[in-house]
């Protein structure tokens, strides 16, 4: 098992088949990462509404 | 046999509490596996004799076909666990199995698309495989839809269970589709049975991203699925002390 290209140039390149080849890695991982983003987006939400709500009460009994 | 299992299962807060442990774990495994997958796929692996370089999409694009089509079995016989045992937990496992399906499903056209340019010539042709697999999609996002389009909650998980279910019907399309319509997409190179049409060289990587997938999917349902429990649970003290703890913890 050895690098299949001689430079780094032609590893971008891939003869032709870099711009297919990159943006089907790059839409993948941009992909990936929404998945494992938005539930930690929507965790911290939650916590933000929560503590406004906590303080909200405190006032009101204040 | 013991049943207990079964029956905290079914609790929301004992499964969220009993993932938070696991979350960094399979985080791990699957950032390794997708990482190795990809850097032996993009630059270790051989080039094909017919399609060059452009056939690495494959270390991409058939995994998640392979996830797209796993995760909504996953999806549906959540559904029927849910309908069946009147299970609130796998309700939630279902709703939130249908945006990570749905995403995986049109990575697999996405990648596909960008794959059939150079190999075949086009973007897109209305091919069996091409076309079940676009059924797929709307499938998942006809799932998602009917969640939100009740304002009961039980009636839209129970709707949505049957649709799932009902649904179900496409995947032995999708799998068979290449044998029983030939037109341009290629049949399966990797059998269960019999001898693969694959060469070891690109086997080993194509495995190694299948097993990311697996994990990666495993790892999205589960953070979907807490999120979730959250927002259903979000009237009960358990929740509300989670969620006002000093230090954030990540969802």
């Amino acid at each position: 098992m050895h690098f299949q290209f001689e430079s780094l140039a032609e590893f971008i390149a891939m003869k032709g088949h870099g711009p297919f080849v990159w943006s089907a890695y790059a839409i993948s991982i941009v992909a990936f990462a929404y998945l494992i983003l938005a539930p930690i987006k929507a965790y911290r939400d939650m916590v933000k509404r929560e503590l406004k709500k906590k303080s909200r009460e405190e006032n009101a009994s204040d | 046999m013991n049943w207990q299992w079964f029956h905290r299962l079914g609790s929301p807060r004992w499964f969220y509490e009993k993932t938070t442990g696991w979350v960094p774990w399979i985080m791990l495994v699957t950032f390794s596996l997708l990482v190795v997958g990809m850097v032996w796929g993009l630059a270790f692996a051989p080039v094909d004799y017919r399609q060059g370089n452009s056939y690495r999409i494959i270390f991409l694009h058939m995994p998640v076909a392979v996830l797209s089509m796993a995760g909504y079995y996953a999806m549906a016989i959540a559904g029927a666990v849910g309908l069946i045992w009147r299970m609130k937990m796998a309700f939630i496992v279902m709703v939130s199995t249908a945006p990570v399906g749905a995403v995986l499903t049109f990575l697999a056209l996405v990648t596909g698309s960008i794959w059939g340019k150079p190999t075949w010539g086009t973007w897109w042709i209305w091919d069996a495989r091409l076309t079940s697999v676009l059924v797929l999609f709307f499938l998942y996002m006809g799932v998602i839809a009917l969640q939100q389009a009740y304002q009961n909650r039980d009636a839209a998980d129970k709707a949505c269970a049957i649709l799932s279910l009902v649904g179900m019907v496409n995947i032995p399309i999708i799998y068979k589709s290449v044998d029983w319509w030939s037109t341009l997409h290629q049949p399966a190179t990797i059998k269960m049975v019999g001898q693969s049409t694959i060469d070891p060289s690109m086997k080993y990587p194509l495995l190694i991203m299948i097993a990311g997938l697996y994990a990666f999917f495993t790892l999205a349902v589960i953070l979907y699925t807490r999120i979730e429990v959250l927002r259903r649970e979000s009237r009960s003290q358990w929740v509300s002390d989670l969620l006002t703890q000093s230090t954030p913890k990540r969802g």
